[in-house]
């Protein structure tokens, strides 16, 4: 008997195409010839809950078990068809007990709600689903047009890799009985925090530094403002880890992450972007100030040593590439990049230990330039012209 | 000649550059949509109303459907050119008073015109509010027409970049004055550096000699290569696609008020417009079949 129920109550939830009767639906598809007879049944009747028993198919069922058959049918049509409250009232269902759990529920002003509520405890108690019956109520919900079933059976998930990781990571889960979209929702949490962070430095890592450096040059398309993109790799970090080993290695990339994170703005987004290297968003970030910023980083690095064990102290440098988000131009997060790592990899090139920006051209046109521009033109030098400035409008 | 300057008829140059440009087309990719040129100039009065009120009359001819847009918002004078004396503008749709279609006037070249009203120093900065109405106002046109002429102000204040990084290919026009060559050079280097342009077309106007265009282009390239670095690398290639030689004709339709390419269209200036016309012709169509391949 209650696998059939089972069956019946899983088989609600398979949405059907607007305005199907889903009376239809069960006699086409899922031979829940019971179902059909207790709506027919309670449309005949004023008042369902007075039935004292039904019989379908030879097998008496009790009013609660019927109760709860009508109003599985009644909250399928109304995922279906819209015609809830009609055929509701029919029903007549008034208060109720979970027969599973035993806990109540009170329809209150809403009554509507509270048969959808009550119904949907019993079917998840029934059907093994855990007992937050609006979880599996939202889901249909939201999920309705999909081809699939939405409720979660979390016995069926394979949490234990994301349980492990979340955990590992110090998130504290609340008790799945209590409330099973919660803890689903503690563990989504948790993976998202991990996925988008670097384990060793608690940055922002690449995938969710890119998230950022793609929303930063939307904004200044949008708005003209400058921002700056530094690129920060440390100096001959082999030779760290070649020498000292790993774990000094880890220690340094930490401290770098730190001190790095203490020597900008709030608003500014530091991320690991990859082994050694680390990436800087700065929005509104002003020409004449970005070298200032740049240069403060590489000093911040530079200018006390890394302590990497009791014994063993550090000197460690950086080297900086920075260039700037075109204004007023929708631009991609790959070519910002490529250009800023062109400058890093001049400052490597160049010695290390050192800031190179790309340079912001000047638009005044020097005199060499004006005399390579027309002065192998043979044209009229000694008339008289107007330096440009940018200043100058027409 | 200098191996950088392309040759203007080159096959599909300007859609291969733009791909690893850091320029990316502020408007989705519809091969329906408008081909969108702005002429610019650094310099004032050296031709650029001319040259996008000619252009678009030569277009016009070849029969396409064009729409020259008054980019230059806050002194406008294509309606002097084009001898119109307009009710509604640019600005009556900005502030509401009228829609973009009412704003829209027939131009006496086959062409219509998008006109901006002079004068109105509001917009001779650019703000949020005026950058979003402007690309609102191209969005609403970049359908019904083949080619959209931007014809920007002179200098190069925010709203004249912000019109330019709004067009697929940028028209550069100068005469041989050093005063306008230098101002011209400037722009390329602000488009080269602020918007990571990497093709600009080149129009002399009011040369001299035959050929004197194509030198000077090939002057002004050399200075580039040594002297402007494009942004994110790269080479920055200006390609010249005409002169206009100077003529007693020109002034005379400019102080007429008439289009040059209609009331002398066999004169040299005339048949030099035609000639840009037909290069810019050949860009849209290259424009359009990168668009259809994606």
């Amino acid at each position: 008997m209650l696998a059939g129920w089972g069956l019946f109550f899983e088989t609600v939830m398979i949405p059907v195409e607007n305005g199907c009767d889903c009376r239809d639906l069960f006699r086409e598809h899922l031979q829940v010839q019971c179902a059909v007879a207790l709506l027919d049944h309670a449309a005949q009747q004023a008042s369902a809950v007075d039935a004292p028993s039904w019989v379908v198919d030879g097998t008496a069922i009790p009013p609660d078990f019927a109760n709860v058959a009508l109003a599985a049918l009644v909250l399928g049509h109304k995922l279906f068809t819209k015609h809830e409250i009609g055929v509701f009232e029919l029903c007549g269902l008034g208060m109720g007990r979970c027969h599973s759990c035993g806990n109540g529920h009170c329809g209150g002003a809403n009554q509507h709600l509270f048969v959808k509520s009550m119904v949907f405890h019993e079917m998840v108690c029934r059907c093994g689903y855990g007992a937050d019956a609006r979880l599996t109520l939202n889901s249909l919900q939201v999920n309705k047009s999909m081809s699939q079933g939405s409720v979660i059976r979390l016995s069926e998930l394979s949490l234990d890799a994301a349980l492990s990781l979340v955990q590992q990571a110090g998130v504290v889960l609340p008790p799945p009985s209590e409330s099973p979209t919660r803890f689903v929702q503690t563990v989504l949490d948790g993976l998202c925090n991990l996925s988008s962070h670097d384990a060793l430095t608690g940055l922002d890592n690449r995938r969710s530094f890119l998230n950022v450096l793609e929303r930063e040059l939307d904004r200044v398309a949008r708005s003209g403002d400058v921002a700056l993109l530094l690129l920060v790799d440390i100096d001959h970090f082999k030779k760290v880890n070649d020498t000292h080993g790993h774990l000094a290695g880890d220690s340094v990339l930490r401290q770098v992450a730190q001190r790095l994170h203490d020597c900008v703005r709030p608003m500014d987004s530091v991320a690991r972007y990859g082994g050694e290297e680390f990436a800087v968003v700065l929005p509104n970030c002003s020409h004449s100030y970005g070298l200032f910023v740049a240069e403060r980083v590489r000093q911040a690095m530079q200018a006390r040593p890394f302590p990497v064990s009791t014994h063993l102290e550090l000197d460690v440098t950086v080297s900086v590439g920075g260039a700037y988000a075109p204004q007023w131009i929708r631009s991609a997060p790959a070519i910002w990049i490529e250009r800023t790592d062109r400058q890093l990899y001049r400052a490597k090139h160049e010695g290390r230990n050192r800031v190179c920006l790309e340079e912001v051209i000047d638009t005044v046109v020097s005199t060499e330039e004006k005399e390579l521009l027309y002065g192998a033109l043979n044209l009229d030098m000694n008339e008289p012209h107007a330096g440009w400035s940018q200043e100058r409008n027409g | 000649m200098n191996q950088a300057v392309p040759q203007s008829a080159d096959g599909g140059q300007a859609p291969k550059a733009k791909v690893a440009a850091t320029y990316v087309p502020m408007f989705p990719v519809d091969p329906q949509r408008a081909v969108v040129f702005a002429v610019t100039s650094g310099k004032g009065g050296v031709g650029k109303t001319f040259m996008s009120a000619n252009t678009a009359a030569a277009l016009a001819k070849r029969g396409l459907r064009v729409l020259v847009l008054d980019a230059d918002l806050g002194l406008a004078n294509l309606d002097v050119v084009l001898n119109l004396f307009p009710k509604t503008t640019l600005h009556d749709v900005f502030t509401g008073k009228a829609t973009l279609r009412e704003a829209i006037l027939k131009g006496p070249g086959g062409f219509d015109v998008l006109l901006a009203g002079s004068g109105l120093v509001e917009y001779s900065r650019l703000t949020a509010e005026v950058r979003d109405q402007f690309q609102s106002v191209l969005h609403g046109v970049l359908l019904d027409y083949d080619v959209v002429i931007l014809d920007t102000g002179a200098g190069i204040s925010d709203v004249v970049l912000y019109a330019i990084s709004l067009a697929d290919e940028v028209l550069l026009v100068s005469t041989p004055e050093p005063t306008s060559l230098t101002d011209a050079y400037a722009t390329v280097k602000v488009l080269a550096a602020q918007q990571g342009r990497r093709t600009i077309r080149v129009v002399i106007n009011q040369t001299l000699q035959p050929g004197e265009g194509r030198l000077i282009t090939t002057q002004l390239q050399r200075v580039v290569d040594r002297f402007v670095p494009s942004l994110g690398g790269g080479p920055v290639v200006l390609s010249h696609i005409g002169d206009i030689p100077s003529d007693t004709l020109v002034r005379s339709a400019v102080q007429k008020r008439q289009l040059l390419f209609t009331s002398a269209p066999g004169s040299a200036p005339g048949q030099a417009v035609a000639g840009v016309a037909a290069r810019i012709g050949d860009m849209v169509q290259r424009w359009q079949a990168a668009r259809r391949q994606g």
